[in-house]
């Protein structure tokens, strides 16, 4: 079943196209890697599908609902989660805070009642229940993340957006988040994930959507990526032919 | 940071329950020192809830002190209504009132930009009340005092509005709304995006805020029977309170009241051995707050950084 279902996605920033008639389909379960060189347009489609921008033209639909134009806080309600690039916590707040703020403004009906119960179980499942009464800026950077990624999950999310989630973790590290994303994903959540690290992507994805200024060149298995001429001219450049 | 203010409630009350014998013990001068000390914890805990909790500095507070003030000034002077409690309610509501209707197109500013929207409003109605028949224009208008005169409601009655505004703003702060504001002051969009509704908050906390501040105002009118456009819509009266609030500790709970007790303290000594002078003064212990210890004196106490930092581009 199509969990998000993008459709014509256009976006100009002033004279500048930021995306061209982007279109795709994500299935319920998966996960999907988007990829593309810097400014290609991958987060500002993150922010188009959590509704920080509206769209030039296109339409986004959400188990089949149309969502193109919502505030964020709505979309949020609906079931999108989404981390961000760099990670924007709440740095005033303990750890418990931040993802108690998740449940009780993001949550549905049932997750506000146990609020408490269910965000000590998110920083189990994320390991960050010892640390749950320290500020969220005495966290180390693969924790920072981590507790995005836990304020995420409070709210109870069917989709997740992860942003670079792997960035500037070390190899050690970025074994223990993609093990944690594996475990996102068997709870039945759909993740749509940015990512540079190719060899995270080649691992987890299921189906890999590459754009490029603007434009989806391609889409498919990480392997029919990776061999995709589109694909390796967009990363490498195209060959001067003499 | 919120464990740190996490003592009973309890502890803060009693600071009010020991000005209780006041009135009997010190001299009516003294007395009265004691109640405009109390407005402005009042006044600065409420400018807190808005600009340490909520992240929106407001540099025009006063205009809520104003609208309070004339609304009590003006039910009483056209006799429409001359219960002192009643007309202090709606002396909070009216400045709250004013708050919800600018609030919309308001906070669509953020940071400086509010500040100065703020700044440019007080200013508004300053001009605005100096100018009007309705208000009596620039001859401001009296408030007729209750006879006998004693001292005494007036300084139980201020006190029963601190205990109660501040218990309510505790609360506040201490609640999933709290939550709600302060996830707004450290990251807008993040919350936005764990769906806190941040329009309606903030809307809600500079209502809140101005409500207070609007009470105070009110019960302003009376202790001073004459409300003038200049005194009450000053610039003064909000740079006091941002220096109150910056003294004592931003986006703290003692702070305020500590800031509100010292700073005027000291403008009382300035007015007495510098006269006009104190106003430098002022502004040298601003500056001075501002670089020196931008968290307040609460803030060395307990060695955090400054919730907000002033120097700091957002």
């Amino acid at each position: 079943m199509v969990i998000l279902e993008v459709r014509g996605l256009t976006k100009f920033f002033g004279g500048l196209q930021a995306l061209d008639n982007v279109s795709f389909k994500i299935n319920e379960g998966e996960i999907v890697g988007l990829i593309g060189p810097n400014g290609a347009g991958k987060t500002t489609l993150f922010n188009l599908i959590t509704g920080f921008y509206s769209p030039t033209s296109g339409t986004i639909k959400f188990k089949d609902k149309d969502i193109t134009g919502l505030s964020p806080q709505r979309i949020c309600k609906m079931g999108i989660g989404r981390t961000f690039q760099t990670p924007r916590l709440f740095y005033s707040m303990t750890v418990f805070q931040n993802v108690k703020v998740g449940a009780l403004f993001g949550g549905r009906g049932k997750l506000k009642a146990g609020a408490d119960e269910w965000c000590l179980q998110i920083l189990k499942m994320l390991g960050l229940y010892d640390k749950r009464d320290r500020n969220a800026d005495k966290l180390t950077l693969a924790e920072r993340r981590r507790l995005e990624l836990a304020r995420a999950l409070a709210t109870g999310p069917e989709l997740l957006l992860l942003d670079e989630t792997m960035a500037g973790l070390n190899p050690v590290e970025t074994q223990e988040a993609l093990e944690y994303i594996k475990q996102i994903r068997n709870m039945g959540i759909t993740i749509l994930m940015v990512e540079h690290v190719m060899k995270v992507i080649m691992s987890l994805s299921d189906r890999v959507i590459v754009i490029s200024y603007g434009k989806k060149i391609a889409e498919g298995s990480p392997e029919e990526v990776s061999n995709d001429k589109k694909v390796i001219d967009a990363y490498l450049g195209t060959e001067l032919v003499a | 940071m919120i464990c740190a203010l996490k003592r009973p409630l309890i502890y803060y009350l009693l600071i009010f329950l020991c000005f209780i014998p006041t009135p009997y013990l010190a001299p009516a001068g003294i007395t009265a020192f004691i109640i405009l000390m109390i407005m402005y914890m009042v006044m600065s805990e409420s400018w807190n809830l808005l600009g340490g909790y909520l992240g929106d500095l407001s540099f025009g507070h006063a205009v809520f002190f104003g609208i309070g003030a004339y609304t009590v000034a003006l039910l009483e002077h056209y006799g429409i209504s001359n219960i002192q409690p009643f007309n202090i309610l709606l002396a909070g509501i009216s400045s709250m009132g004013l708050a919800a209707l600018i609030g919309y197109p308001f906070l669509r500013l953020k940071g400086f930009y509010f500040a100065i929207g703020t700044l440019g409003l007080s200013e508004i109605f300053r001009l605005l009340f100096r100018n009007s028949d309705i208000t009596l224009g620039p001859k401001g208008i009296m408030v007729p005092v209750p006879l006998p005169y004693t001292i005494y409601p007036y300084f139980y009655g201020i006190l029963g509005i601190a205990i109660g505004s501040i218990f309510i703003i505790y609360l506040i702060e201490n609640s999933k709304l709290g939550l709600a504001f302060l996830s707004i002051k450290d990251d807008i969009d993040a919350a936005r995006m764990v769906g806190v509704r941040t329009t309606a908050y903030r809307i809600l906390g500079f209502s809140l805020s101005a409500f207070f501040v609007g009470i105070v105002g009110g019960f302003f009118a009376y202790f001073n029977s004459y409300v003038h456009p200049d005194g009450v819509f000053s610039m003064l009266i909000s740079f006091e309170l941002i220096l109150m609030v910056y003294f004592g500790g931003v986006g703290t709970f003692l702070g305020p009241l500590l800031g509100a007790a010292v700073v005027l303290f000291a403008e009382e000594l300035g007015r007495v051995l510098i006269q006009q002078g104190y106003l430098l003064l002022l502004s040298i212990m601003l500056i001075l707050t501002f670089v020196f210890m931008p968290s307040g004196v609460i803030g060395i106490f307990t060695r955090r950084e400054s919730l907000i930092n002033p120097f700091k581009r957002s």
